[in-house]
């Protein structure tokens, strides 16, 4: 509400109820088979088109959830996969946030389940850009992340 | 007294509504650690968060991700659950089949009791609960969760 800042007695400031569905929001599964050799999580490995977000950060004070889950296949042993996101050009180097990984003892048809979730402090107010990337963190096989495979990324401001 | 937002809708505290309180842990471990005991034990010793419930009658909302595999015996079962006011709540569990294969394991759990308002330590924890095989986190692994105030 430009111009206006509500509090209560508390010093609580005071939001429309439906800022709770739009603290909230989602990045689209892939739409094509997206695969990944790059051992590097400054290369911005994205996954498919729609894999990043804009989010506007409220306050200076509180911290972003990102919850996460997908799944992912590697055609060789000895492959860790790393998904994480990255948070505005400005954040980027050296500030690759890991969220889960998933280890591969050996190569699987199957796609293996990985999920996890991250608190991010010390993001300030702004709109930001929130990048969804996976990168292969160690081994020689090749991360498939087939069309139709279920991924979420969710962000969240909260308080903490 | 109620304030009306411009499109009709009631204005709430934004600690009820929007900015729900939240802390979480996020691990990749930086060495090897096991369990075989059929206690529950904390995992690593940085998987744990100060947290600060600020309404006496909330509850608790944990969403717990972590990986692991087994050496040796197979096959073997993990449980895993997050200590709160002295208490284990089991959170995720699932069978290891396979040596050295590491599988993910997620569960969301609604703590109901009604724990005064205060600062808490929430602590990961983990146990062998069947089989005789060795459970392992290493540097390879992931452990993540967050916990957050939900009204009751």
């Amino acid at each position: 509400m430009p111009g206006l800042d509500f509090t209560n007695d508390d010093g609580d400031p005071l939001q429309a109820a439906s800022m709770n569905a739009l603290a909230r929001h989602e990045v689209a599964g892939p739409t094509s088979a997206s695969t990944i050799t790059s051992p590097d999580p400054d290369a911005l490995v994205y996954l498919a088109p729609g894999d990043s977000m804009t989010f506007q950060k409220r306050f200076n004070s509180t911290s972003l959830r990102i919850d996460m889950s997908t799944a992912i296949t590697s055609s060789a042993a000895s492959t860790l996969a790393i998904f994480g996101v990255q948070i505005n050009s400005e954040y980027n180097v050296g500030q690759f946030r890991g969220i889960g990984g998933i280890y591969f003892a050996s190569g699987f048809d199957a796609p293996e389940t990985v999920s996890g979730v991250l608190l991010a402090s010390g993001v300030p107010a702004a709109t930001l850009t929130i990048t969804a990337i996976v990168y292969r963190s160690a081994g020689a096989g090749t991360l498939t992340l087939a069309a139709g495979n279920p991924f979420f990324l969710a962000v969240r401001e909260v308080r903490g | 007294m109620s304030l009306i937002f411009f499109s009709g809708e009631e204005l709430l505290p934004a600690r009820l509504n929007a900015l729900p309180n939240c802390k979480g842990v996020w691990l990749n471990p930086s060495g090897s650690s096991t369990t075989t005991s059929s206690s529950f034990a904390d995992t690593a010793s940085t998987s744990s968060v100060s947290f600060t419930k600020v309404d006496d009658q909330s509850r608790l909302r944990v969403d717990f991700h972590a990986t692991c595999y087994v050496t040796g015996s197979v096959p073997d079962e993990v449980e895993f659950a997050v200590r709160f006011n002295s208490v284990d709540y089991l959170i995720a569990e699932g069978r290891l089949e396979t040596a050295s294969v590491h599988k993910q394991f997620s569960g969301v759990r609604i703590i109901t009791v009604n724990a005064a308002a205060g600062t808490y330590t929430v602590q990961g924890r983990w146990r062998r609960s069947s089989g005789s095989g060795t459970i392992t986190m290493d540097t390879n692994d992931f452990l993540s969760f967050a916990v957050s105030e939900a009204q009751e």
